[in-house]
């Protein structure tokens, strides 16, 4: 046996144990497609809540109109996310002929969705006690936690996502009344940031690798 | 580096079988199709891996029936564990010693 040869060896047990234990139909086009329906969504946003942003402790009866067509935008929003990411990723599974419904992808929705739930029920909560102020910040650090915990069943690279939400969360905290600013950058910037440094970086990769 | 060489798994040397016990290794549990589209293998190739490290004892099968498909479900056993390290740590010796 050459050097080379298990060198060879290694790498290859360490692909294939990657490959077999990790969720990898994930594609940087629904990211950035990601980013513009958040874009969109928050240019929507911005006619809705400038009463909103203008006084952040405003009491959430008095904007109560606003912030009810608000949370109906995000929800469409959030499905239409959600639906571009299955979307795609299904496509990619029959592109590389794996299968979609796998283990790795139930391991990796789940991490996804439990602390995003916890997450999309307290926002619900601080809505329904007029805490309008702190969604923004609250939606941020809960969705980078959940990148964060997803990032372990996919993509390494979803972990610095998920830190880069999370700091922007926090940072959001700070800044009272500056929640859509925040939010715009964390889901609209960052996604398309991430999707394009994605598509280069791996879509492309993958490709060359085919051809 | 003869003495290193010798540890090295004779059972190992085909690339499939070692795709097999690495992807065993990091799952509980994979089922038949789900190895074959990992490897990239037809029924046949598959099946003929699989019995070689089922007889060495490094995998165990689970058969059963779901609907009126049947299904087998492999695992990795103790000693298939302990031969899949052991190879592991041949191969980095191996590297060491030549590096």
């Amino acid at each position: 046996m050459k050097n080379n040869e298990a060198i060879e060896t290694v790498k290859e047990i360490r692909a294939m144990m990657e490959k077999s234990s990790r969720f990898l139909s994930f594609s940087g086009t629904s990211a950035i497609l990601i980013g513009i329906y958040a874009l969109i969504g928050a240019y929507l946003a911005h006619g809705l809540v400038s009463p909103v942003t203008q006084s952040p402790y405003t009491n959430g009866i008095s904007t109560g109109i606003s912030i009810y067509t608000l949370m109906l935008l995000a929800v469409v929003v959030f499905v239409a996310a959600l639906a571009t990411v299955l979307l795609f990723s299904y496509r990619k599974a029959i592109k590389n002929r794996t299968s979609f419904f796998n283990n790795q992808m139930y391991r990796t929705f789940l991490n996804f969705f439990l602390p995003l739930s916890a997450g999309g029920i307290f926002c619900i909560a601080l809505i329904l006690n007029g805490n309008v102020g702190v969604i923004a910040p609250a939606m941020l650090l809960f969705y980078g936690l959940s990148l964060i915990n997803a990032s372990k069943y996919t993509y390494d690279n979803i972990f610095w996502l998920g830190c880069a939400e999370l700091l922007l969360g926090l940072v959001c905290a700070f800044f009272p009344g500056k929640g859509l600013l925040f939010w715009t950058i964390g889901f609209g910037i960052l996604h398309v940031v991430y999707g394009v440094y994605f598509y280069f970086n791996i879509d492309r990769k993958r490709k060359s690798v085919e051809a | 580096m003869i003495t290193h060489l010798e540890d090295i798994n004779k059972a190992f040397e085909s690339k499939v079988r070692l795709g097999i016990m690495s992807v065993l290794m990091v799952n509980d549990e994979a089922d038949f199709n789900t190895l074959k589209e990992l490897l990239g293998l037809t029924d046949g190739n598959l099946a003929s891996h699989t019995r070689a490290l089922e007889n060495l004892k490094y995998i165990k099968a689970k058969k059963q029936f779901v609907g009126r498909k049947p299904k087998t479900t492999y695992s990795r056993t103790k000693e298939g564990e302990k031969a899949f390290q052991d190879h592991l740590q041949a191969l980095e010796a191996f590297l060491k010693n030549n590096l």
